[in-house]
């Protein structure tokens, strides 16, 4: 096969992309770098200076890697689960985290305004299960945001996770377990470590796919809660600053980039250390 | 056998020797994982049955059982125009992405050619780059060409957007695939393009099938991108939904989303009919 | 150190005080005395396909037995059981006395090893070897003493800080061996561990396992389906087939007395030729050649019988020279020869009867029977062994 024949079939894609994509890229860069006064970084030392980026800015940060822990933690037992099934089982339980994982993020926003509000339909469940007004402020603040981004973000830690976990050797267990280990000890000496790679790869994905999420906190959260986005979407069509969102958006570009960089050499330590789990779980990832 | 451990004979497994203290230990792990089921679950499902109570208030389980909500959607030219704008957009979108993701799947994975790697980073790019940073970037884009607010320009950014998610799926059914049959083709004599056309596309009509059952679906349900680009005439369901959640809650939307969860669930189960999505063990 | 002392090392610190209390009293369940291991009617069932028919076995007390037998025979179904991986559908399982078949396999102080090492990948060579010992809570110095015991007797000094990535097959296979011996299980147990090794690789480490088993003294089940391996290591064999016992006894009993057709053609090769017994001692093949056996006992004169002389045995003789007593002769002609090294086989054609197999030991190429050659061999009575039909 020559060379060139692989131009043939990706070159249609490529071309595409490179004029639908990559152009409109290079476009935000350059309008953030320049004014009708000419090429100036005037945007981004307004950014730095502005209280109203720092403070979305942390916020970002704040409720992304809070997000990103949460569902770690929830996600890991459920891949644990899903691991420890016959081929059969697992597909079927599955289907519970797959559905959800193709449903729209549209949907699931709007089912948790249904689920948290005041008078939601969890409010009104606590309420008569306590026999008492149960008012929890669930939605409209962080709480509600947190929940549904962490709601969104299981599946994304499920699926790499499970697949670390089906690619640990078997007789690894059986070896432990002649040898005398307990449960416990297994779990932290064997499961654990073997799964590291996956696990930090997924938290480290879902973390920066946090960062640009747009529908969740402007449907869940309050004024105080918006994230990058909701400012970048402030900015464009209220603000009509597009040298600022433009800023904002090389801003959020240039976090995922050095999240990429740390994601690859996470994996190529992984590799080193033996864990066929690490490029697997990136890939999922 | 004594009393004390019992054999947990699990399908397949044969019946391993799991005494008391393995058994505690996989009940907590079960109830964990239970209890984290029941949170990823409801979003997803109590939109079916709220939409069917009615424009009352919204209790589960609904106190009436009434289509009154779909009537008032598939009746309203507000929602409908937005649902066959979507209709139209994704599957414009699903055709053009297959027409071109499909090769470039293929090529991938077949060849290597100069530049590779930098053409692999363009291709997953909608995928690691933030959907805001890219709807910015249309917005810029488009309204210099004056697309805005068109669906035809939508279309464009659709496109950009859906083929990496169909060509991850495509990918994996080529990398199945053995090269053999197809150095065996050309060895007889065949062109790359019937190579192509009669030994490699037949092979891979379910990957290609869920690949655009993806990409459509992905296409109908997106919204940030289509907020950006779309003007009152070309809405898409999505935006519809999205705004009508901000700033007139009508319990329509209900309805709404429980077609969309439809959908979900049927596009999902079809692709998961049409290739294994699950990840396999190794052992 | 007595062997008592040894088995209860072996087990982590809970079960050993249990042991000793119920030592005694299991041995009135019936155990064989000096039997470390014991099946008692076990059988595994999975589904509808039986893997193993309802058997009993014991296992000596520091013997080296190995289970032989193809794929699906069930070997690996009956170390599996022993270790606690698979509950058995029917029977008991006794470990040195005790009944540990509601036992998880954490408790039954057992060694194994895995044909694809099991090494933990993350640990380097001192802690896969030191895991055991951890989780018995051995002291610091104490661990690190044994650990280094346990890799010089596998010959690995020095190889504490590898990762097991970078060691070879046969090196990761002694890490195995050394983390199972390390803290003195009253049972070994390998799985084919050799079976992800070269040729000559295998055959040293065979030598290595020998004499490592000479050495300690411990009960060793070993798996295996290479027949010249089983032969060569082992005390007794247990050649499976098929979920059930062929045969359970010495090498020598198996290649010299096999019991039927299956094992005389597992172990090593045959030649089986068909035949009716006509008096005791002698039978009488379809082509009329009246062959002397060892024994005819348990066949009834008439009976269809198959002999079974092994092709080492068979020598060639001058023609035309009369049988001495006790001798068998019969001529043929050189069918084929095939010149493997030490050995040449001879395929030895006999008009109206079945070729037999001819294993000489090697002349050069020049003194070798060409094809068509007439030739004619003999055996005694005594390499003639009599079998079912």
């Amino acid at each position: 096969m020559g060379r060139k024949d692989g131009l043939l079939y990706v070159g249609p894609a490529s071309a595409f992309l490179l004029f639908v994509l990559l152009v409109p890229l290079a476009l935000v860069v350059f309008t953030s770098v320049w004014t009708a006064q000419g090429p100036t970084l005037s945007a981004y030392e307004r950014l730095v200076g502005s209280a109203l980026f720092l403070r979305t800015l942390w916020n970002t940060i704040e409720i992304s890697l809070t997000a990103a822990l949460a569902s770690m933690l929830l996600g890991y037992p459920v891949a644990m689960h899903l691991a420890r099934q016959t081929p059969r089982k697992r597909a079927i339980y599955l289907v519970l985290v797959l559905v959800p994982f193709w449903t729209s993020i549209l949907v699931k926003s709007y089912a948790f305004t249904v689920l948290l509000g005041r008078n939601g339909l969890l409010n009104q469940a606590l309420s008569w299960m306590f026999q008492t007004q149960v008012q929890l402020p669930l939605l409209f603040n962080r709480l509600g945001v947190i929940i549904g981004m962490t709601n969104y973000l299981i599946p994304f830690i499920v699926f790499p996770v499970l697949a670390s976990l089906l690619a640990i050797d078997r007789s690894l267990y059986l070896a432990a377990e002649v040898a005398g280990a307990k449960p416990p000890r297994i779990f932290f000496q064997i499961t654990l470590p073997l799964t590291l790679p996956g696990m930090v790869a997924a938290g480290l994905s879902t973390t920066v796919m946090s960062m640009g999420f747009f529908v969740i906190p402007a449907v869940l959260g309050g004024r105080k809660d918006a994230m990058m986005s909701n400012l970048v979407d402030f900015y464009t069509r209220e603000a009509l600053d597009w040298n600022m969102a433009s800023a904002i958006g090389v801003f959020l570009l240039g976090i995922v980039t050095l999240a990429a960089i740390a994601g690859e050499w996470i994996q190529k330590r992984g590799a080193r250390r033996g864990g066929a789990a690490a490029p697997a779980a990136v890939a999922m990832a | 056998m004594s009393a004390g451990a019992q054999s947990l004979g699990r399908a397949g497994d044969g019946g391993v020797i799991v005494d008391r203290l393995t058994r505690r230990y996989e009940r907590l792990r079960n109830v964990m994982a239970l209890a984290v089921y029941l949170f990823i679950l409801p979003p997803t499902v109590i939109v079916v049955p709220i939409s069917f109570g009615g424009s009352g208030e919204m209790t589960f389980p609904p106190r009436v059982w009434t289509l009154e909500l779909y009537e008032k959607l598939f009746s309203a030219r507000a929602w409908v125009d937005p649902i066959v704008q979507s209709v139209k957009v994704a599957a414009m979108t699903t055709v053009i992405a297959t027409l071109m993701g499909v090769p470039a799947a293929y090529g991938v994975v077949r060849f290597e050619f100069p530049g590779k790697r930098l053409v692999m980073l363009l291709m997953m790019s909608p995928i690691l780059v933030p959907v805001i940073v890219i709807s910015l970037g249309l917005y810029l884009y488009l309204s210099r060409l004056h697309l805005i607010g068109t669906g035809f320009g939508l279309v464009l950014a659709h496109v950009a957007y859906v083929t990496p998610f169909m060509m991850m799926t495509v990918m994996a059914g080529v990398k199945k695939l053995d090269p053999a049959l197809e150095f065996a083709t050309s060895i007889m004599g065949a062109t790359r393009t019937t190579v192509f056309v009669r030994v490699v596309l037949p092979q891979l009509r379910p990957s290609i099938f869920a690949g655009a059952l993806f990409a459509f679906l992905v296409s109908f349900d997106e919204v940030v991108i289509a907020w950006f680009l779309t003007g009152p005439t070309t809405t898409t369901l999505p935006v519809k939904m999205y705004s009508s959640i901000q700033w007139d809650i009508s319990p329509v939307i209900a309805a709404v989303a429980a077609l969309l969860t439809a959908l979900s669930a049927v596009f999902c189960c079809a692709a998961a009919l049409l290739q294994p999505a699950a990840p396999q063990s190794t052992n | 150190m007595s062997i008592a002392l040894q088995a209860n090392e072996g087990r982590p610190p809970a079960q050993r005080h249990q042991a000793t209390l119920t030592e005694d009293a299991s041995n009135k369940a019936g155990a064989p005395p000096g039997a470390m291991v014991v099946f008692q009617g076990v059988s595994k069932t999975y589904g509808d396909a039986p893997a193993l028919h309802a058997m009993d076995l014991a296992v000596r007390e520091g013997e080296f037995l190995s289970l032989l037998g193809p794929s699906g025979s069930g070997k690996s179904t009956i170390l599996n059981i022993i270790a606690g991986a698979v509950a058995p559908t029917t029977g008991r399982v006794l470990l040195n006395g005790k009944d540990v078949s509601a036992v998880p396999p954490r408790e039954r102080g057992l060694g194994m090893v895995f044909q694809n090492y099991a090494l933990l990948p993350h640990m380097n060579v001192f802690d896969n070897v030191a895991l055991p010992l951890r989780i018995r809570g051995v002291g610091k110095d104490e661990l690190a003493r044994r650990v280094r015991n346990a890799l010089e007797r596998v010959g690995l000094i020095g190889f504490d800080h590898r990762k097991p990535r970078e060691l070879s097959g046969g090196q990761q296979q002694r890490v195995g061996i050394a983390r199972c011996i390390v803290y003195s299980p009253s049972v070994i147990l390998m799985d084919e561990p050799l079976g992800a090794l070269d040729k000559k690789l295998r055959e040293q480490l065979q030598g290595e396992i020998k004499r490592l088993h000479k050495d300690l003294g411990t009960t060793l089940v070993y798996v295996t389906h290479d027949q010249e391996e089983a032969l060569n290591l082992s005390d007794r064999v247990c050649l499976m087939n098929g979920g059930r016992i062929a045969q359970l006894g010495t090498p020598d009993e198996l290649y010299f007395e096999p019991v039927d057709e299956f094992v005389a053609n597992f172990v090593g090769e045959s030649n089986l030729i068909e035949a009716q017994v006509t008096a005791p001692g002698a039978v009488t093949t379809a082509d009329g050649l009246l062959l002397v056996v060892r024994s005819t006992e348990g066949h009834a004169r008439g009976s269809k019988v198959k002999v079974l002389v092994r092709p080492e045995k068979i020598v060639a003789l001058p023609a035309g020279e009369p049988s001495l007593p006790g001798q068998n002769r019969c001529t043929g002609t050189v069918a084929s020869t095939s010149f493997i090294g030490g050995m040449t086989r001879i395929e030895l054609e006999r008009a109206g009867a079945a070729p037999l197999l001819v294993k000489t030991i090697s002349s050069r190429a020049s003194d070798r029977w060409p094809p068509q050659h007439p030739l004619t061999v003999g055996w005694s009575a005594s390499d003639s062994v009599v079998l079912k039909a």
